[in-house]
């Protein structure tokens, strides 16, 4: 799997620079509002992002046909995609809290606790959504999966205005969730999350092994 | 060791390699012993089929002329006297026959021919 | 193991095409040209033989290893080495990139190899897939192919679109694998020229059906194309007819054994009619007689 991720990460390189520029702004952007959440918006939609790029570019070239000509299971091709996504959204997250520890520090200020929480869910979010799109995207391809990616967030966004509207959510419930030792949060987010990409990993296995290249 | 092959024309490859490896035997350029290369390494410096290469050192053995040793190579072997003088003897009948054809063709008699041959031996 | 490949039966349909119980057994240390027209069936049965696809019926093994078999990465895959009709590395990737690349995949990964090959081709390290030449990028994808432990390199149209230099670089360059005995090519082309020349044995393919598979130099030497009129051709013995051609003013028929027609009676020269004639029949010929005649 090693040599299939370097592949990845040296064919994405080349977006590296644009994304530093982008990231640049974003980092202005945040000192001027005193927010660094922005950034773990940015990061993190970026992570899923390069994976489905890496796809792309792999249809291209018809890179996974000739991979399977090597010694390299199916398992270990759509592993590297999933691995690839955990290290981009993974240095993503990363990023994002180094910037939220300096920022307020540029201003003066502290860090606060509520932000933190933005760092664990938005991620964990994200890989949720990639979690129901990658299996689309590989078995109908880059192209089409993008469509997938829209109609997952979208129903990601209706599905939490619609839930807290139908269920009638008080407050208190949120507060009850603010309340939580972070340690648990983390666990109960990340947990959830990662069982839900394991679940997507096998999915996506049992898709592709019957297709045809 | 020199061998020149055509593309063009009606002669086997196999042929050619057979023959110009006879001829180089029986003029004593090559000697007993002395390793011919691998049909593989032939093939590919005179770019044909190593079937061709393989072809041609198993006639070159079936007549005598040379001995395969799996895993060591191919040699050549003795000039067997009497080999040498069948495979010219093989050379001249074929050459005469193309003599008689073309008199046959040309309506030419045996009898002038033998006066040919006269003449030839006289010079000689 | 006598056999690189061996396969019985292969079946595969689509829509409007089928593979037909497809057999045949290359040995190994040969070279085998694998010849059809656009949509024969090259490309299926090289990636049914791969184990890309799904096969109806029928087994393939490579270098003794049953395809079918087990969806694991198969580590006899180390001895395989691939050629597309494409470099397939994605084109944004440096070439210096593909030694790192590489040798995370391949357990049996040779860098020296690879070093000695880029070198060899003249391949510059730090351009980009995409600032290939055609040419190049398949010196790029057979260098690959090469620099781990492969036995069996099986190529697919991987000489089309590439001028006659580098294609016959890249033959010379298959003529040194094969002087390994254990060393065997498989290659499909329409370039029947370069199927001529290095070939041991030529295989056709039309429409989903194995037609021929015969030792090169027997098409060379023994076949041939006979020329003569429309009655002569007529009498040729069905069995050794491979396809004929007729015009207004006479026929052309590929037959299998040149000298044996040409021997026969009624070739005889009739006295005021032009002669029969023969001429050597080449791999184009075999093809274009061969899909011609079913």
């Amino acid at each position: 799997m090693k040599g299939l991720i370097l592949k990845d990460l040296f064919a994405l390189s080349g977006y590296a620079k644009q994304y530093v520029i982008a990231l640049a702004f974003m980092v202005l952007w945040s000192v001027m509002m005193e927010n660094a959440s922005f950034i773990v918006m940015y990061l993190t939609l970026l992570g899923s992002m390069l994976v489905l790029t890496s796809i792309t570019m792999d249809e291209a070239v018809s890179f996974s046909r000739f991979a399977l000509t090597m010694p390299v299971s199916v398992k270990k091709l759509i592993g590297a995609k999933y691995m690839l996504l955990l290290i981009t959204m993974g240095v993503g997250t990363a990023v994002s809290i180094l910037f939220n520890l300096l920022i307020p520090l540029l201003k003066g200020g502290a860090v606060s606790r509520i932000e933190w929480e933005a760092f664990l869910v938005v991620p964990a979010v994200y890989l949720a959504i990639n979690a129901f799109t990658l299996p689309a995207v590989f078995k109908m391809g880059a192209e089409k999966g993008r469509y997938a990616y829209l109609i997952v967030m979208m129903a990601f966004g209706f599905g939490i205005i619609g839930g807290i509207k139908i269920f009638n959510l008080p407050p208190s419930f949120f507060n009850k969730i603010e309340e939580m030792p972070g340690a648990v949060l983390g666990a109960v987010v990340g947990g959830a999350s990662m069982a839900l990409l394991a679940a997507s990993y096998l999915v996506s296995v049992k898709m592709v092994g019957k297709k045809e290249w | 060791m020199d061998i020149i092959i055509s593309n063009s024309g009606d002669r086997p490859i196999y042929e050619q390699i057979t023959s110009q490896i006879k001829n180089m035997v029986m003029n004593g350029r090559l000697k007993e012993g002395d390793a011919l290369p691998s049909m593989r390494t032939l093939a590919k410096e005179l770019r044909v089929s190593v079937i061709t290469t393989k072809r041609a050192y198993e006639d070159l053995e079936r007549d005598g002329f040379i001995t395969t040793i799996v895993g060591k190579g191919s040699f050549v072997r003795a000039a067997d006297t009497s080999l040498v003088r069948e495979e010219k003897l093989k050379q001249i009948e074929e050459l005469l026959y193309q003599a008689v054809s073309l008199a046959g063709q040309s309506g030419i008699e045996r009898t002038e021919i033998e006066e040919i041959l006269e003449i030839l031996y006289q010079d000689k | 193991m006598e056999y690189a490949i061996k396969v019985k039966n292969l079946t595969k349909g689509y829509e409007g095409f089928r593979l037909e119980h497809i057999s045949f057994q290359i040995p190994k240390g040969s070279i085998v040209g694998f010849i059809g027209e656009n949509g024969a069936g090259k490309s299926t049965t090289i990636k049914a033989i791969l184990g890309l696809l799904p096969i109806e019926e029928g087994e393939a093994e490579l270098l003794g290893h049953n395809i079918c078999e087990g969806q694991g990465d198969e580590s006899w895959r180390e001895q395989i080495g691939v050629v597309f009709d494409e470099c397939n590395f994605p084109v944004s990737v440096q070439v210096k990139n593909i030694q790192a690349i590489m040798k995370n995949i391949y357990k049996t990964w040779d860098g020296e190899k690879f070093a000695f090959y880029l070198k060899r081709f003249g391949l510059p390290l730090n351009k980009k897939v995409k600032e290939l030449s055609r040419g190049m990028k398949m010196k790029l994808s057979i260098a690959v192919a090469l620099s781990h432990d492969s036995k069996l390199l099986i190529l697919d149209e991987a000489t089309s679109g590439l001028d006659p230099v580098v294609r016959n670089e890249i033959l010379d360059i298959f003529r040194e694998f094969i002087e390994e005995e254990e060393h065997t090519v498989f290659l499909s082309s329409h370039i029947t020229s370069d199927i001529e020349k290095i070939a041991d044995y030529v295989m056709l393919i039309h429409k989903g059906e194995l037609l021929l598979m015969e030792n090169k130099d027997e098409i060379l030497y023994r076949y041939g194309i006979v020329k003569c009129t429309k009655e002569q051709a007529s009498m040729i013995p069905r069995e050794l007819v491979v396809g004929k051609e007729e015009n207004e003013f006479g026929a052309s028929v590929l037959v299998k054994d040149r000298e044996q027609v040409m021997e026969a009676p009624f070739m005889k020269n009739i006295p005021g009619m032009p002669a029969p004639v023969i001429d050597r029949a080449g791999i184009e010929d075999m093809l274009l007689y061969m899909a011609k005649s079913k």
